[in-house]
């Protein structure tokens, strides 16, 4: 469940830069919600970044979410969403759960959402 | 001081693809790439990194240091920005400033720092494809951006993936770059309506990663190195190019202006038709978020009829 919970902040921070910047202010407001050291720390990295790459999907969450089990479906694709908006764009260019068009009904069985594109060493 | 033109240049019209990048390989051009180091080992790169004359960035104390020498690349983004570069510029020699860490983020004063010793280097193109939202720090990049386009470094940034405004991508005198859809990195895009000035293929494009490999991605950051790599062309070819020029041939040699252009035949026609130079819908629709929101408040670019190709 706290794996959902860093996605669910990540979503709401790349839908409302005004609660990424109260995450960066105010920590405390992560009390709310049930997230253990290490995923509190990357929020608030996330949150507090001052210099970035500009590579969607390769933040400190991102990487997060990358490892371990899989989201809920539901919160992915509204991950997925949040994204694909976020970066403007157009519906379908990011892979993925969430990614793909008709986010909310997006075939399902990637192993991470991040996974924008796989290796193809 | 006597005032040449360009060789073979008397209008506009005469800015072509050929004339800009014709036969150039990225000979005698130093690029500097801002960024998380360069896997200078990879085969992609075929030995194009000037590993001794790399330097990485950290903070002591609070205080900024360089530390000059061979590095790696932590995360693997440096490297996809250098083997899109070298694709392009298969010659021009390529130089690391390590700022980022293993997060792919950093401090400001790292970042300030890496970019303030590559023009003080004098690197002829420098890749940034990264940036600071924090407005605090708007001002040293500011006046940093200023002294490299007098100084005669060109500086590409990518715009902020995300609709929040990032330094030093506003500047004019950087070149900031967000993603087209085409593959062709000559295929790229004028956007009549700044800060961001030009779109370039950013999206699932195979970028050389860290260890060696490859791997596909999606953002501003790969548009930047592609236009950056034809920026190196146009400066091999012509060195002596003012950064302003070298942003005109960029403007001149853009899909769509050459496709405005070709009604009337001729560049200076399509600089008349104001307006006329635009980008499609689709290409806008990828632009926008990429925009800052005072690019929003300055409404939508114009969406132009006909010009689809590659995207």
């Amino acid at each position: 469940m706290s794996k959902d919970a860093v996605a669910i902040i990540y979503t709401k921070m790349l839908d409302d830069d005004r609660y990424r910047e109260l995450v960066a202010d105010d920590p405390g407001v992560l009390d709310a919600w049930d997230l253990d050291d290490e995923e509190r720390a990357v929020v608030v990295e996330e949150a507090t970044a001052e210099v970035s790459g500009f590579a969607i999907g390769r933040g400190p969450v991102m990487g997060y979410l990358s490892k371990g089990p899989l989201l809920s479906p539901g919160v992915a694709s509204s991950l997925g969403v949040s994204l694909n908006h976020a970066s403007g764009l157009p519906t379908g260019s990011l892979k993925g759960p969430g990614f793909a068009s008709g986010a909310g009904c997006c075939p399902w069985g990637h192993p991470a959402v991040p996974n924008l594109g796989g290796s193809v060493q | 001081m006597e005032l040449r033109l360009p060789d073979g240049v008397v209008s506009l019209d005469d800015l072509t693809p050929a004339w800009a990048w014709g036969g150039a390989t990225g000979r005698g051009v130093r690029v500097a790439i801002i960024d998380s180091g360069i896997d200078a080992d990879h085969p992609d790169l075929e030995g194009c990194v000037d590993v001794d004359g790399g330097i990485v960035v950290g903070l002591e104390d609070g205080e900024p240091t360089v530390s000059p020498g061979p590095h790696e690349d932590l995360f693997g983004h440096g490297t996809a920005c250098a083997g899109i570069i070298h694709r392009l510029a298969p010659e021009a020699r390529i130089t690391s400033v390590r700022v980022l860490g293993e997060g792919l983020q950093g401090k400001a004063a790292v970042f300030l720092t890496g970019l303030a010793w590559a023009v003080d280097q004098g690197f002829d193109v420098i890749n940034l494809s990264l940036g600071t939202t924090r407005r605090d720090w708007a001002l040293p990049f500011y006046e940093l951006c200023d002294r490299a386009y007098f100084g005669g470094s060109f500086l590409v940034t990518a715009a902020n993936n995300i609709m929040r405004p990032s330094f030093p991508s506003l500047y004019a005198s950087v070149t900031s770059v967000a993603c087209n859809l085409s593959k062709d990195p000559f295929h790229f895009h004028y956007n009549p309506e700044p800060p961001t000035e030009f779109l370039a293929p950013g999206v699932d494009v195979e970028v050389s990663w860290r260890g060696g490999g490859r791997q596909v991605g999606t953002g501003n950051s790969y548009a930047a190195p592609s236009l950056a790599g034809v920026a190196t062309l146009i400066r091999s070819k012509h060195p002596d190019l003012r950064p302003f020029q070298l942003k005109t041939a960029l403007w001149a040699t853009a899909s769509n202006v050459r496709a405005a252009a070709t009604p009337a035949g001729r560049l200076t026609g399509a600089l008349q038709a104001a307006g006329r130079a635009t980008v499609s819908s689709r290409a806008t629709s990828a632009l926008h978020a990429f925009a800052s929101p005072a690019h929003h408040a300055a409404g939508p670019a114009t969406p132009a009829a006909g010009d689809e190709p590659g995207l």
